[in-house]
């Protein structure tokens, strides 16, 4: 795995960066629009799903520059596999503007590949802060939530039942412990 | 008007415990962070003196043991540590290479033990750097941090004591009695670190927030250091990482071995 003697080119005035920062991704008059089923699909607001495209550009600037594999965010692999299947505008558009094929390559399992793409990730955010600063947190999270517990991720019908959030339900029984002690001590 | 509140009826008693326990709280937080000394500020980004400022001994031997892993020394060995087949690499450092003069295969307990020797001598270099205090104000801040505590559970055991006399109920009030004792105990526990101790760690883990979600091999050392084994998890180094959590070392699950792709120059990603 190579580390810190692979050199990050400065991102500002990168002729790569230059064409992707402004980059958008299918026909503009389609409906919905790329960011809009991307926020659709993934139950983001509009804004978190544009926040989330930028940080795609980023990424896809640090695939175009490095001479390793690198591996993104679960976010961020979300927005590449949406892309992947505009495949025209993936193939035809966006990989000339790289300089080069970009691949998706999912995990083979077991340990050593967990251990290969944590080094992957790591190396991705050393040269994301070389190139950008710190990566957002909120969108890059620690290796082990990327790598063991982001993946549990399903696809979910509201067909199929309600989602109800993990807080609301402590919230519930904190309420319902609150209820009981007062009905006892009433 | 009687304000002894020895003869409180037991509700109103137990309301004016309440607020007491509330206030010793606030008083003992109050006046540890008033007592603490200032000591001398300065960044600090030694990955040994990093690891005793933010974690004490256990914290330097995890870092020691990391290094050690990282740079190809020692190799994880069933629930212990050996040394590389690997010829021509030697550990650097004297709490290293005294790690790696024990006995093969080193079990955490041993390592932590020759850890706690270089803390010692480690700790008197912090303590004249002004980043730790010296024993006689850490006997004085655990005075003032248990203080209230002591107070509020005299009161409490005065009262307890008369209400049994009297047949009162004192069950709540012994278990109030009894959370106040445990906190009174947690706060004998004191934290050595100077105000300028407390800060040069905040700095150190605000200028490398990167290290928390990914380290890269080399800054494995120093990502322990800071923020402890968890940002191993998954790293070549995760034997580590699971002796210090409690897991068992066995295979690790789905979901972990499904994730994960990349891509890029020659990359993939990982999901």
């Amino acid at each position: 795995m190579r580390t810190t003697d692979d050199p990050v080119p400065p991102a500002p005035d990168h002729p790569v960066w230059l064409a992707l920062r402004h980059y958008t991704i299918g026909p503009d008059d389609a409906a919905p629009g790329f960011e809009a089923r991307l926020a659709r699909e993934n139950g983001w607001s509009r804004r978190h799903a544009a926040r989330v495209f930028d940080e795609y550009r980023r990424f896809a600037f640090l695939a175009a520059t490095a001479e390793h594999a690198v591996t993104p965010s679960d976010a961020v692999d979300q927005v590449w596999h949406l892309h992947l299947t505009y495949s025209r505008d993936y193939w035809d558009r966006f990989c000339p503007v790289l300089g080069r094929p970009l691949h998706h390559g999912p995990t083979a399992g077991g340990r050593a590949e967990e251990q290969r793409f944590f080094a992957q990730y790591a190396e991705t955010l050393r040269r994301y802060e070389a190139a950008f600063g710190p990566p957002p947190a909120d969108l890059w999270p620690p290796a082990a939530q990327r790598l063991r517990d982001d993946p549990r991720a399903r696809r979910f019908h509201p067909r199929d039942g309600v989602l109800v959030p993990w807080w609301a339900i402590r919230l519930l029984l904190l309420a319902a412990c609150f209820a009981l002690f007062g009905s006892i001590f009433a | 008007m009687n304000f002894n509140p020895l003869s409180f009826d037991a509700a109103a008693f137990l309301w004016l415990y309440g607020l007491l326990l509330v206030a010793s709280l606030g008083l003992s937080w109050f006046g540890a962070n008033r007592l603490r000394p200032m000591g001398q500020t300065q960044s600090v980004d030694d990955p040994d003196s990093l690891a005793l400022l933010a974690g004490d001994t256990d914290r330097l031997t995890e870092t020691a043991i990391a290094r050690l892993l990282a740079n190809g020394v020692f190799t994880a060995s069933g629930p212990g540590f050996d040394r590389s087949a690997a010829a021509g690499i030697a550990p650097s450092g004297s709490i290293d290479c005294a790690m790696a003069m024990q006995p093969m295969p080193a079990r955490w307990a041993d390592l932590r033990r020759v850890a706690g020797v270089e803390a010692t001598r480690l700790r008197r270099s912090l303590e004249s750097r002004g980043l730790l205090m010296d024993d006689e104000a850490v006997r004085q801040l655990r005075l003032v941090q248990f203080l209230p505590f002591a107070a509020l559970l005299a009161l409490g055991t005065a009262r307890l004591v008369r209400g049994t006399m009297l047949g009162n109920p004192v069950g709540y009030l012994g278990s109030l009695l009894a959370i106040t004792l445990v906190i009174g105990l947690a706060r004998l526990v004191v934290d050595r670190r100077t105000q300028a101790g407390i800060a040069a760690v905040r700095l150190a883990r605000r200028n490398a927030r990167r290290l928390r979600l990914a380290p890269t091999q080399p800054e494995m050392p120093l990502a322990v250091a800071m923020f402890g084994t968890v940002v191993l998890a998954g790293s070549a180094l995760d034997p580590l990482y699971r002796l210090r959590s409690g897991g068992d070392g066995g295979s690790i699950d789905a979901s972990s071995s499904d994730s994960g792709c990349g891509g890029g120059g020659c990359g993939g990603c990982g999901g």
